[in-house]
């Protein structure tokens, strides 16, 4: 193997490696031993993070000097059976490596920030162990030379985020948001599992290499048939909305903002609600294929940015009108995806990603802030931002207003239609059960919930009806 | 050339329960301890390190046989002329029983290792070695009257676990269990005779069982998938599962249904009939694995009690393995069979950390949506178990099949195998992949976070259970890290099997390749 191959393997390995054994490291001495020092455990971590980003750094110069558009790292096969084979791969070109250093520049400022913003807290070593384990994901997820692989990094960035929306899980909202996080999240997932095994079928493999013809980002084309990138392409659609919180999906990312500021800023602001538009600007070439799919996009991209702008303006807490500002934005690049502008998304998410952590992470100072702007104000009145309120009828303008307080009615609407027949038939099956194994044994069976008490509809459908803790106390309309 | 290596590998579980049993006779029969305590302490502690060291043997040797290639996998009793024929009891490991033994075996070593002493006692624990070492003869039997004791012996001793008690749930064991061994004992007995009428020499060898050509080989091939259904607790035969977990020790639910010789029995008995007799029996058997796999995944979505939770998210595991198995596809078949090792380790994880909850805390109840604290309802119990509750997420990641665990593999496998046979089978098959990831999440959140409901002065998990917990998160992702000697193993296997077909390379455009 030649030497700069040999580089390559072992920089690109580490970039996804320093983390993820940090991460594992970490968690199994707390598991075994003691929960480790705040000091010993945010140095380790910055160490491996540091690591992380600078075999990034050196992948970028290696790139740059090797005078080819992309390079791919190889690092053999996971398993295989017959013909199928899971490889890791990953590739290096302007997209990964973009997203990949943006993922780690955005997640050492956070960490840097944790280490004064959490100290005390009781999950202090938790929280760095999963930010590890997001950044090991969110770099498996930009460097990956195929749809299998990225799913890994989907996978573990999927885990970390609900887990770290539990983190103050003494109270009862945190559990409630990471539980409906968890359903959205492995509903989304079967798009792109489902995605990348049709690929499989079509193909024959589901590296980008050979699906888009050796054609450097944004570039490339692909012989796909029609039908089939139509059906690849809506897959992975639902699974982008799943983890970028667009329509259906989008319920779940006010809700998750329960956890501590870094980790709102580092999922719900800046990187882990990104992977789902990275996965859509890697897919691009596919969708030039597909008219199908580029509607699609344009169609769930509007109509979230408008769904989100609305319900946003209602809200009265800084953390929801920026989870709702970040919704419209990610609306927004899927319609720039959706008209093929796909560079212009690219430069929209990295340059949304560093403003939005930014802003979340001074989201627990935006009341001096406001202060302070008053105070510089003086006698002036603040500036108004209701203008196309006031340009509309009053009847719609109500009409618009009762709407986004109810977020347009859609949980009620998954939960009526999605989740409460499914709970139906759960326990119409539990009863079912049970009356077999009365007549079986001619005795009453054994109760399936306590007795005198009803069964409760699981916390889905509580988080799905809502339970007021995310409606407004005041309006701005 | 025979040698007693799997014979022996059958015995050492039945060897351990003697000695517990025995050591368990001579406990009783000497004068009370002035301090009891100790005298119960040191009575388990024999218990478990008895039926560790005979199972550690047992293990080493299987280990021996199927890696170190030092020993001969076959056991040959000697022949018994009969007036109808002759039987020669044969063991031997082999493709599927070469996964099956080490995972069975260090699943069960490891439950043991980590149970509470409270549950060590000698009946039980001889029981559930027992129950073990009949499903280890079930695994590596090559002729009917084997197969036929081992499978009995698997059914009959739990039932004696219980003996005394005369609850409708057990009746409900009873019947199921007794239903199994009818329903195998004709089937084989059925193949026998029309071995004899076709003047076969060795009558009651597998291979001349499983025949398509004998008479009745379409009434054996019915009545041997059905035991084979029923052990694995498959749609519609499920009824038995949630009493029996109700009342089985977590040592033993461990050893009889998360190591489940269902499968292999429908692998090595009805699949070569079924392949040669019928073209629509196998998708008939895919169809009931996947009725089985959602009906559980279902079930377990409105299910309060801990246990009971964990036994039907198994058994939909299960159902999803057997849907694999009967694909007919390289890919799925290896799957399925990396499916059985994972289901194994990662059942027996989660029930780990349920009796460790259960022996503190008493019986678990779970639910949700609720922030104040409910009767029979147990909550926040990260505070007082903050290792028992990583554990559990860890472990519910793993068994639903986050990337990297052994899961995920047997899920990839089994999907990409299933896409070619049967594409919307892949599909309802994942769906129950995802209600039971909600399923074990929202058990894990309901138990262990929100406020809790009332004060626990319980301590965490001690060193020897965090171990045993390390060990099965480390079989989980170090194997399905590293899962090749396993895929390797499980591929042979497939490729073993009657009827398995290698599935091609196809749709992959030239220029693409």
């Amino acid at each position: 193997m030649p030497e700069r191959d040999v580089m390559l393997t072992v920089l690109a390995a580490t970039v996804v490696l320093a983390p993820l054994v940090t991460a594992l490291g970490l968690g199994l001495f707390a598991f075994l031993s003691e929960v480790p020092s705040e000091r010993a455990t945010h140095r380790i971590v910055i160490v491996a993070m540091v690591t992380s980003i600078l075999s990034l750094l050196s992948l970028v110069v290696l790139v740059l000097t090797s005078g080819e558009p992309y390079l791919e790292v190889d690092f053999g096969p996971w398993f295989h059976v017959g013909h199928y084979e899971f490889e890791i791969a990953f590739l290096l070109d302007e997209l990964s490596l973009g997203y990949g250093f943006t993922v780690a520049a955005i997640g050492l400022l956070i960490a840097r920030f944790a280490i004064r913003y959490l100290h005390r807290e009781e999950g202090y070593a938790r929280f760095f162990i999963l930010l590890c384990l997001a950044m090991a994901g969110l770099e498996t997820v930009a460097l990956a030379a195929s749809y299998d692989v990225l799913f890994l990094g989907w996978e573990i960035v999927g885990v970390s985020s609900v887990t770290m929306v539990l983190f103050f899980h003494t109270r009862p909202g945190p559990v409630r948001a990471s539980l409906l996080v968890l359903v959205s999240y492995r509903i989304a997932d079967l798009g792109l599992l489902v995605g990348a095994v049709v690929l499989h079928q079509a193909a024959g493999t589901t590296e980008y290499e050979a699906i888009f013809e050796h054609g450097a980002w944004p570039g490339g084309a692909t012989h796909i048939d029609v039908t089939t990138a139509a059906i690849v392409g809506l897959l992975l659609l639902l699974s982008a909305s799943g983890k970028s919180a667009q329509l259906p999906f989008s319920s779940w990312l006010p809700r998750a903002m329960e956890g501590p500021t870094p980790s709102s800023a580092l999922f719900y602001g800046a990187l882990s609600i990104h992977a789902g538009i990275f996965l859509l600007l890697r897919s691009a070439p596919l969708f030039a294929h597909a008219p199908v799919v580029r509607g699609a996009l344009i169609a769930v991209g509007g109509c979230t940015a408008m769904y989100a702008a609305l319900v946003g303006r209602v809200q009265s807490d800084a953390k929801g009108q920026m989870a709702y500002a970040t919704m419209a934005q990610l609306g927004v690049m899927l319609v720039e995806i959706g008209f093929g502008f796909v560079t212009l998304a690219a430069l929209h998410l990295v340059a949304h990603a560093f403003l939005r952590g930014f802003q979340l992470l001074r989201a627990p100072s935006v009341i001096a802030d406001v202060r302070r702007i008053q105070a510089e104000l003086k006698d002036r009145p603040l500036p108004s931002d209701n203008a196309i309120e006031r340009a509309l009828p009053i009847t719609w303008a109500r009409w618009l207003y009762r709407h986004a307080l109810e977020r347009f009615y859609l949980d009620t609407l998954a939960y009526r239609v999605v989740l409460r027949p499914i709970l139906r038939v759960s326990e119409m099956l539990a009863a079912a059960d049970a009356a077999a194994l009365q007549i079986l044994v001619r005795e009453p069976a054994p109760a399936t919930t306590e007795p005198g008490s009803p069964i409760p509809p699981p916390a889905i459908a509580k988080a799905f009806e809502g339970d007021g803790s995310n409606k407004p106390t005041g309006t701005r309309a | 050339m025979s040698n007693s290596a799997p014979l022996w590998i059958a015995l050492l579980p039945f060897l351990g329960a003697l000695v517990v049993l025995l050591e368990g006779r001579i406990r009783s029969a000497s004068p009370p301890s002035p301090i009891d305590s100790g005298e119960t302490t040191q009575r388990a502690e024999l218990v478990r390190w008895s039926a560790v060291i005979t199972l550690a043997a047992a293990l080493v040797l299987s280990l021996l046989a199927i890696f170190a290639g030092t020993l001969e996998t076959h056991f040959e009793a000697p022949p018994l002329v009969l007036p109808f024929g002759t039987w020669q009891a044969r063991l031997t490991i082999d493709g599927a029983s070469s996964i099956v033994l080490p995972t069975f075996l260090l699943a069960a070593l490891i439950a043991i290792l980590a149970a509470p002493r409270r549950a060590l006692d000698a009946r039980s624990t001889a029981i559930a070695l027992g129950t073990l070492g009949s499903g280890l003869f079930v695994a590596m039997a090559m002729d009917s009257v084997t197969l036929a004791l081992g499978w009995t012996l698997g059914a009959a001793l739990p039932i004696s676990a219980a003996a005394g008690k005369r609850t409708p749930s057990r009746r409900a064991v009873v019947v199921f269990r007794t239903l199994r061994v009818v329903l195998l004992v004709l089937g084989l007995a059925l193949a026998v005779v029309g071995a004899v009428q076709a003047d076969l020499e060795r009558p009651f060898e597998l291979s001349a069982v499983t025949s398509p050509e004998l008479p009745f080989a379409m009434a054996t091939l019915v009545l041997v998938t059905l035991a084979a259904l029923a052990r694995m607790a498959a749609f519609p035969f499920h009824v038995w599962l949630v009493p029996f977990v109700d009342e089985a020790s977590p040592l033993l639910f461990a050893v009889s249904f998360a190591a489940n010789v269902g499968l292999v029995l429908f692998l090595r008995v009805a699949l070569p009939l079924a392949s040669a007799l019928i073209d629509d029996a196998v998708p008939f058997v895919a169809v009931v694995g996947l009725v089985t796999a959602l009906h559980a995944a279902l079930r377990a979505l409105s299910e309060q009690r801990l246990r009971r939770l964990i036994a039907l998210v198994v058994g939909s595991q299960l159902g999803t393995i057997l849907v694999g198995a009967a694909a007919l596809r390289d890919q799925a078949a290896t799957g399925a069979m990396v499916g059985v090792a994972s289901v194994a380790f990662g059942a027996t994880g989660l029930l780990l950390v349920a009796s460790a909850v259960e022996f503190r805390v008493g019986s678990v109840n779970v639910r949700m949506g609720t922030s104040s604290p409910r009767a029979g309802v147990t909550t926040g119990l990260s505070a007082a178990m903050p290792r028992a509750s990583l554990a559990w997420f860890v472990l519910a990641f793993a068994v639903v099949g986050i990337p990297g665990s052994l899961a995920f593999v047997a899920e990839d496998l089994v999907l990409h195998g299933l896409l070619h046979a049967h594409p919307i089978f892949a599909v309802l098959a994942l769906l129950a992949s995802v209600l039971n990831a909600v399923t074990l999440f929202r058990a894990g959140a309901s138990l262990f976070l929100g406020t809790p409901s009332r004060t626990f002065a319980v301590p965490d998990l001690l060193l020897r259970e965090r171990v045993a917990l390390v060990v099965v998160a480390l079989l989980l992702f170090g194997v399905g890290l590293a899962p090749h000697r396993l895929v390797t193993a499980a591929t042979s296997a497939a490729h073993s099997l009657a009827g398995v077909v290698e599935v091609e390379h196809h749709g992959a455009p030239e220029h693409l390749r």
